[in-house]
């Protein structure tokens, strides 16, 4: 079970930098297109 | 004069001087209030995380993990720090961009609503007003211990130092002074733990001990939920438990003011994004890294009273003089970091949001200095009839501000339709939802289920309260080309140097939690799967 805490403490952040990473991308990228 | 007042003493006199010399160069309103908006990354981490850490972690959560309650602990801290980087890029960046001088005005700015400004600002000062007691508690607690001084008169010396640069200097001399106590205290805190594992026999013989429930005298010490009892009787419930308020604590990371008003300082958008990421590293390391060396003091007494100062007492008796003097230097920067952000921020929306002033650009100033010197005073004579249960006090808070503030501000920068009059009464429902059901918790003696937790409450009440005062109500074409003008990129942004160096530092952050997995699970979850 240790195993699964220290999972959801690192996997919740990789997720949320991931999801950081894909908004700045697309935010930039839309206002190259425009 | 023993060593450690001798580190204390030298500190306080070098943030006074610090903090007295930057306040020469404050000169406008945008200096005083937001250090003139050209803070870099180093400054607005350094003030992020010395903001957000303060005596209470030390002495509340740690003294928590000594006790056995590791594990939720654990959770929680790991699981908040994502709220940085989803704090600033979907709602901090656009605050930087609304060029608000507070929090409070940001809301007036994309709703056009003055009671809603009013209301955040009252909300801001309730908040921050206790957070403050707590840390300033945290503080005399740890300064009296290891001083001998009286707590009356620790509080005085150290209320002077930080009353004096947050007057003088206002934001500028925060961000300086808390980059440097942010320097000192991860520092310090990173180091003990190397100290504690050798008096422990080593990482994998204190590993070993601390399984053994006879040898540290509490169940479950580092193994997963934590010691049954010492909230809920069942395992699973203090997971759910850890889980909401980690949950909860992202949200406090993401939105509270003492975090989000960072960003309004930063140089640009790219600033606030990489300063939320190096956040989230620099507070999940020196997190974790702590509450493994609180749990592990336990190995070599396992009967400090009272519990709260267990890592007091392992700097004066486990590790090199030298190093538990730069820690306890650490535990009264921590403190002062805090209570000065939060003075800031109360002198600030006094002045800012509540009060109305004619020809603020000229006397704003003067007259921010005079408000934070009253506030100041006021916390003071507060203080000195000691609130009770400071670990408690900080969960109040934090619980209160992320249910009032999270809903709304993460849909005003994501949700066209939403209404002045949605905004307003979910904060409004967010706030007496959370407050109202903490204070019958605590006055009945009771725990309510995890799922009608005082905060989860205040979250069902601040949807309700935004989708119907959302649809009862239209946007006005003022909210409307708010919401338009918020989402156009500034010109300035668009540099590809600093886009390049933002995604790198994203894509940076990710590797370092792969890696932090790895090491996590080989040097306590797969040791102590042996163990069981």
């Amino acid at each position: 079970m240790e195993y699964l805490m220290a999972f959801i403490v690192c996997a919740v952040n990789v997720a949320v930098a991931v999801i950081c990473f894909l908004k700045e991308s697309s935010s930039f990228k839309k206002a190259e297109v425009k | 004069m023993n060593l450690f007042m001798v580190g204390i003493v030298i500190s306080l006199i070098a943030y006074f001087v610090i903090g007295n010399v930057i306040s020469l160069k404050v000169k406008t309103l945008d200096d005083y209030y937001v250090a003139d908006r050209k803070a870099p990354t180093i400054l607005i981490t350094g003030s992020l995380v010395a903001s957000m850490t303060s005596c209470g972690f030390f002495i509340g959560d740690c003294g928590e993990a000594y006790m056995g309650f590791f594990a939720p602990i654990f959770i929680i801290s790991l699981i908040a720090t994502a709220g940085y980087p989803l704090g600033a890029t979907f709602f901090g960046k656009y605050l930087r961009r609304s060029g608000a001088l507070t929090v409070p005005e940001y809301y007036k700015q994309r709703f056009s609503d003055p009671r809603l400004q009013m209301l955040a600002g009252i909300i801001l000062i309730c908040i921050c007003f206790t957070y403050m007691l707590s840390a300033i508690d945290g503080m005399q607690t740890v300064m009296s211990y290891v001083t001998g001084w009286g707590r009356n008169f620790c509080l005085v010396i150290a209320w002077v130092v930080f009353t004096s640069f947050v007057v003088t200097a206002g934001s500028k001399g925060v961000l300086f002074t808390d980059t440097i106590m942010f320097m000192i205290f991860t520092s310090a805190a990173i180091l003990s733990l190397p100290a504690i594992i050798e008096q422990s026999g080593g990482w994998f013989n204190a590993l070993e001990i601390m399984a053994d429930t006879e040898a540290v005298g509490v169940d479950n010490l580092i193994e997963f939920c934590g010691s049954t009892g010492w909230m809920y009787e069942n395992p699973w419930d203090n997971f759910t438990w850890a889980i909401i308020y980690g949950v909860v604590w992202a949200g406090v990371m993401s939105v509270s003011p003492w975090q989000s008003s960072r960003y309004l300082m930063a140089k640009n958008e790219h600033v606030v994004t990489r300063s939320a990421a190096w956040s989230c590293v620099a507070v999940f390391t020196f997190n974790g890294v702590a509450l493994f060396a609180a749990a592990m003091i336990r190995v070599s007494n396992s009967a400090i009273d009272p519990y709260s100062t267990a890592y007091i007492w392992a700097a004066q008796n486990l590790m090199p003089t030298i190093l538990g003097v730069i820690f306890v230097t650490g535990l009264i920067a921590a403190a002062i970091s805090s209570a000065s952000t939060f003075l800031s921020l109360i002198g600030f929306s006094v002045v800012n949001d509540i009060m109305k002033i004619k020809d603020k650009e000229n006397r704003g100033v003067k007259i921010s200095k005079w408000a934070i010197l009253i506030v100041s005073l006021l916390i003071l004579f507060v203080s000195f009839f000691r609130p009770p249960m400071v670990w408690w006090l900080t969960q109040y808070s934090s619980s209160t501000i992320a249910a009032s503030w999270l809903i709304v501000s993460f849909t005003s920068v994501w949700w066209k339709r939403v209404t002045k009059n949605g905004a307003f009464y979910s904060m409004l429902g967010g706030f007496l939802g959370s407050v109202i059901t903490r204070t019958i918790t605590i006055v009945a003696g009771i725990t309510l289920p995890v799922a009608l937790d005082p905060f989860m409450v205040g979250i069902y009440c601040a949807i309700i309260g935004l989708l119907v005062g959302t649809y009862t109500s239209q946007p006005t074409e003022e909210n409307l080309a708010q919401y338009v003008k918020m989402h156009i990129i500034p010109e300035e942004e668009k540099d590809p140097a600093e886009i390049r160096r933002t995604k790198c530092t994203l894509i940076g952050l990710a590797i370092y939690m792969v890696i932090a997995f790895i090491l996590l699970a080989a040097l306590w979850a797969g040791p102590i799967g042996k163990l069981a």
